[in-house]
């Protein structure tokens, strides 16, 4: 049990001096090529259009950088495991949107590993260039912890499957043109068996989206019905029955970027420097440093705890235990530093009206001109301990697989 | 249990080599059936560990030690964590070394470092505090309370200000005018309050490098990171073996979950204390914050999941007869000690990233 490689840090200079360059490179990009305006919104936590997404995906693309990790043979850097939490990490720090990941980081991979020629052909280009975006169809009304409880079903008919079912939680699904679906073609014993993972447009007729607003008071979710849809027996991924594999592959890859050590990092800036401006409560201010400097410090021990993980990580090797890890701790995270600044705003963060998040100037009626956006990141953020695998999907997965339990 | 940081071949030897010294001289239930004075300090094993060159490490080969090896003081302070191990390593082998190493004259490094090394010279060091000792026309006074190890010493490295600045002091323990109050500390270890009067105290060079503080708070977390460890392998045995309501209470989810918090913890600590040592190794100068993190993250860490250890076991748990009990006072020294996980969270707070 927890016998991990020593190696993590060689106090090698030369990797040391690799790193660092690199984290130079990213900065350079961030200060010079990230759009202003972007930069601007995301760090006053305004909600991002799609459009502001699209700048930010638009202004990697010379660098070629949309999908550093992707293989070089798919069109990416080959970045390493520490190179690609680098970029995450400093570039979020400054500033850069979510890069939003249902075809960079998670279809994509899934097709240049598991699809066929045909499939890496016809989908991976377009996820480089952003021009067709993917959403992900996985969790269901009566699927959300137990995914392998779904019943959306694809019944095979000639060379097309006829797709029914729900899907929920559906991030982003109305900016996008592709979903990719779990879905069930045959009833087995183990019900993880017999799910399939289908590729399906969402111009196919037979498909209704239909908003679900969340507490922030924006529109990032949906619900996404299937009724008769017609997906070509092309668009199956791997093997039929075989999806499950494909999507436990997947979700390996969300939990390592779920860390989010940059934001975290630009939050807890964004929170000292609203602490170090003062405040009219005077007796508040050595409590709330106390409590700056606990957070200080758990971001300290998640950084440190990646940088070592993505240093022993060889090549693209799914990080299992320590990806529910960084989970777990970076989402709890997240939290707590949106809990503290909301305390801090006190008053001012009990004024919320859903227009001053939107649009590309930040606007508060009270307290900070900012002091919207933290309320709707608060909110919003309140999701971070569920989505992915909730945070106590993931105790289990490390009580079973680490711990023997 | 292999440490986190990088070790060499020098390392995976001494790690391998201090886990069965650990398991064999230290193993928990001979040891709880000796008198607390033989579980103080075993000549015997001390020698033993001057002999396998533990006392070694923090001084560098042209004074007769094996170089300054971050990583070997701490996985040996890892191995004295879990051995709960009570001779002087930390304040002799590793601090008491550093400090004649950095402020010593040569004269002073050759008369006390082969004896260290060798084991006959038990050295303790009092770091200034507030109540900060003082040193006036050749004498020292003033008052130091719990000075690890100052019980059992032969000689005092005790910081004073002399002239408006910090230096270090060398006394024998044995001078004229100095009191040493003796007392046992929480976890068997044990300490002294220190009352100098006008004692005849030899002062080293000037200046007050943070080195060996660093090097003290770093081997403290650890020890108890090698306590925490130990500890938790304790937890996670005892539920697989436990059974109430006829099942291992480690089936229940929510032991399940509880376990996993303290897992988190555990490999959390194992992160920060690996990029202190490497960050102290290889860039000492710039070290403070990582030290210091590590010590303030470890102290608190180690302090909840041992009192979440204690919980999971139940009414075994709080027991003098079973290890865990020792492990939770041992992590609570721990977090005392070269600097309190409080006073180190405020330094780390102060410093840039």
């Amino acid at each position: 049990m927890m016998q991990q490689p020593a190696d993590v840090s060689p106090g090698d200079a030369g990797a040391a001096a690799a790193e660092a360059e690199f984290r130079g490179q990213v900065r350079d990009y961030c200060e010079h090529e990230l759009p202003a305006r972007v930069r601007a919104k995301v760090r006053a936590n305004l909600f991002l259009e799609k459009q502001d997404y699209l700048d930010f995906l638009h202004s990697l693309i010379p660098r070629g950088w949309v999908a550093g990790h992707w293989p070089r043979v798919y069109g990416g850097c080959d970045w390493t495991p520490l190179q690609r939490f680098v970029f995450e990490e400093e570039s979020a720090r400054a500033g850069a949107p979510w890069l939003i990941p249902f075809g960079i980081s998670y279809v994509g991979p899934v097709i240049y590993t598991f699809g066929s020629a045909w499939q890496k052909e016809r989908f991976l280009p377009a996820i480089l260039t952003s021009t067709e975006w993917w959403a992900q169809g996985y969790s269901e009304p009566g699927a959300g912890s137990d995914l392998a409880g779904l019943k959306t079903r694809a019944v095979r008919d000639g060379d097309v499957y006829v797709v029914n079912g729900q899907k929920t939680w559906t991030s982003y699904v109305h900016w996008a043109d592709w979903i990719f679906c779990l879905a069930r073609t045959s009833d087995e014993a183990r019900r993880q068996q017999g799910i399939s993972f289908l590729l399906v447009d969402l111009k196919a007729p037979g498909i209704t989206i239909r908003p679900i607003r969340t507490m922030d008071g924006c529109h990032h979710v949906n619900e996404v019905f299937f009724d008769n849809v017609r997906v070509p027996s092309r668009n199956l991924v791997g093997d039929e029955g075989g999806g499950w594999r494909y999507a436990k592959f997947l979700l390996g890859n969300e939990r390592v970027i779920a860390a989010e050590t940059g934001r975290s990092m630009r939050q807890l800036a964004h929170l000292k420097a609203l602490v170090a401006a003062g405040s009219d409560r005077p007796l508040d201010q050595a409590r709330f440093e106390r409590r700056l400097a606990e957070l200080e410090l758990r971001l300290h021990a998640l950084r440190a705890f990646c940088l070592q993980a993505a240093r022993r990580m060889e090549g693209a090797a799914p990080a299992g235990v320590e990806a529910s890890v960084m989970k777990v701790r970076g989402s709890e995270l997240q939290q707590a530093i949106s809990e503290v600044t909301l305390d801090w705003l006190g008053t001012s963060a009990i004024v919320f009206d859903a227009a001053q998040v939107h649009g590309d100037a930040p606007h508060s009626h009270v307290g900070p001109v900012d002091a919207a956006g933290a309320v709707r990141e608060y909110l919003h953020l309140r999701a971070a301990t569920i989505y992915g695998g909730s945070n106590e999907i993931q105790r289990n997965i490390i009580a079973k697989a680490e711990l023997g339990l | 249990m292999t440490p986190d940081f990088g070790l060499d071949d020098t390392d995976a030897a001494l790690a391998d080599a201090a886990a069965q010294y650990v398991r064999e001289r230290y193993a928990f239930n001979p040891r709880r059936r000796l008198e607390a004075v033989e579980c103080r300090f075993s000549a015997v094993a001390w020698r033993e560990i001057a002999e396998m060159g533990w006392l070694a490490v923090a001084t560098p080969e042209a004074l007769g030690g094996v170089g300054l090896r971050i990583t070997s003081i701490a996985l040996l302070a890892q191995a004295a964590g879990r051995g709960m191990m009570n001779e002087p390593l930390l304040s002799t082998g590793f601090v008491a070394a550093d400090t004649i190493v950095r402020h010593g004259s040569a004269e002073q490094q050759a008369a006390y470092l082969p004896a260290l090394l060798a084991g006959d010279l038990r050295v303790a060091c009092a770091f200034a505090t507030l109540s900060a000792l003082r040193h006036k026309d050749g004498r020292l006074s003033g008052r130091q309370e719990v000075v690890l190890d100052a019980d059992i010493a032969d000689r005092l490295l005790v910081q004073a200000v002399a002239d408006g600045e910090l230096r270090w002091f060398s006394v024998d323990a044995e001078t004229a005018g100095l009191q040493r109050e003796r007392y046992p500390l929480l976890d068997g270890r044990g300490a002294a309050t220190l009352i100098f009067d006008r004692c005849e105290a030899e002062p080293l060079r000037e200046g007050s490098s943070p080195h060996a503080g660093w090097l003290g708070a770093l081997a403290c977390a650890a020890d108890a990171c090698g306590a925490m460890e130990a500890a938790f392998e304790l937890t996670l045995d005892y539920l697989k073996t436990r059974r109430q309501f006829g099942v291992p209470i480690g089936s229940f989810q929510v032991l399940q979950h509880r376990a996993v918090d303290q897992y988190m913890r555990l490999v959390e600590c194992r992160a920060v204390l690996a990029q202190a040592v490497q960050t102290l190794q290889h860039r000492p100068d710039g070290a403070g914050r990582d030290v210091h993190a590590a010590k303030a993250f470890i102290g608190e860490q180690a302090r909840l999941a041992l009192q979440g250890a204690v919980q999971l076991h139940g009414g075994i748990g709080i027991t003098d007869e079973y290890a865990l009990s020792h492990y939770l006072r041992r992590v609570r020294v721990d977090e005392q000690l070269f600097g309190s996980a409080e006073q180190h969270l405020r330094h780390f707070a102060a410093m840039p990233a």
